[in-house]
């Protein structure tokens, strides 16, 4: 079982399934994703399956979420955010229950993949760079050139401008993907040092409760990051859709 | 809740050097309150995604040039004008990233920031 703490990210194959020449098995990773948008679908459907007018637990859970996401969208959006609340409700929701299911003992975490957290965004940047240009059309290229640039520093500012836009996706999916690979290695690691310093013997063995006193505070710690991660992932969404929203030069 | 009141009135009565346990015990607990345990990890948090602004804005930028040189065959150059412009970029990312967490921190100036 010890095993190295990298071993929780492997990946294996659970069904073999090759798409037209394309190797496109189920992986546990994949399995893992139709659960989590299994749980996240079922879980609010079965919660709102009474709508009353003075919700119960489980409806003012699904409320709070609702209103929380509603918000984030009114603030940074504004109206003009209305169409993108159900993509990014459900971005959020999504990557908030896979980090969580990898808190789950045993569990994979989705979002401690690369190949994951990029994927939703690029994305993203794809969606900014469409919207922009079919609400602003090539005015849209006017967001690398602040107001009131001088006109000599013009050619410098576009470069760092255009910089700065392309490296928004990769902070995007590399800060959701470092945070839980990190968390999790970190907790991998205290427990494996519980393990060996209890079989050390001897006087490292009576102090072997150290590392688990630390995994439990990781493990707290872990709790939050998993919930503020989804939530900046979220956040950044709608900060970035509503510099193609709303261009404000 | 008055039940609580009265208990709590009675008991101060019957042993006053509880009532000074209790007010202190209290006061503990509104100090433990006023500073969040989430705080350390909070400016963890806000340490890492400056951070990791700088360096993927300074990769951009190099890469940027690498691809342009290897396009171009310019030779080393764009890659070494290409840094220093991600580098830029960088600091621009992370004073952004300030602004926003700057905002998020005090509410009201939002008007503020919508017509900055």
């Amino acid at each position: 079982m010890a095993g190295s703490p990298l071993d929780q990210f492997k990946l294996s194959n659970k069904l073999e399934l090759s798409v037209a020449g394309f190797d496109a098995s189920i992986t546990n990773s994949a399995l893992w994703m139709i659960g989590v948008v299994a749980v996240t679908s079922v879980g609010l459907m079965w919660a709102m399956r009474r709508a009353d007018m003075v919700p119960g637990r489980s409806q003012s859970m699904a409320e709070l979420l609702y209103e929380f996401v509603a918000n984030m969208v009114k603030d940074n959006i504004g109206a003009g955010g209305r169409p993108f609340f159900p993509f990014i409700f459900s971005l959020f929701m999504f990557i908030l229950i896979a980090n969580l299911a990898g808190m789950v003992p045993y569990g994979f975490t989705v979002t401690s993949h690369l190949a994951v957290t990029m994927t939703f965004a690029i994305f993203i940047f794809l969606l900014v760079i469409a919207v922009g240009f079919a609400r602003h059309g090539l005015h849209f290229f006017s967001l690398f050139l602040p107001p009131g640039t001088p006109v000599f520093l013009m050619p410098l500012i576009v470069v760092i401008e255009v910089i700065s836009f392309f490296s928004r996706p990769v902070t995007l999916g590399v800060r959701l993907f470092a945070n839980m690979t990190a968390g999790h290695i970190l907790m991998k690691v205290f427990a494996g040092f519980i393990i060996s310093m209890a079989a050390a013997g001897s006087f490292v063995a009576f102090l072997s409760w150290l590392p688990f006193v630390a995994n439990v505070a990781v493990t707290a710690l872990e709790l939050l990051v998993a919930a503020v991660q989804a939530y900046v992932f979220a956040l950044l969404t709608c900060v970035y859709l509503n510099d193609a929203v709303n261009l404000e030069h | 809740m008055t039940d609580q009141r009265d208990d709590d009135a009675e008991t101060a009565k019957a042993a006053p050097e509880f009532a000074d346990r209790l007010s202190r015990a209290q006061a503990r607990q509104r100090a433990k309150e006023a500073k969040p345990r989430s705080a350390d990890g909070k400016a963890m948090g806000i340490g890492m995604r400056l951070s990791l602004e700088l360096v993927v804005a300074t990769t951009i930028g190099a890469l940027f040039g690498y691809a342009f040189d290897w396009v171009l065959g310019t030779g080393p150059w764009l890659l070494i004008v290409g840094v220093p412009f991600g580098a830029a970029a960088g600091i621009r990312n992370m004073l952004r990233a300030m602004e926003e967490i700057d905002g998020a921190n005090t509410p009201g100036n939002d008007e503020e920031d919508g017509t900055a």
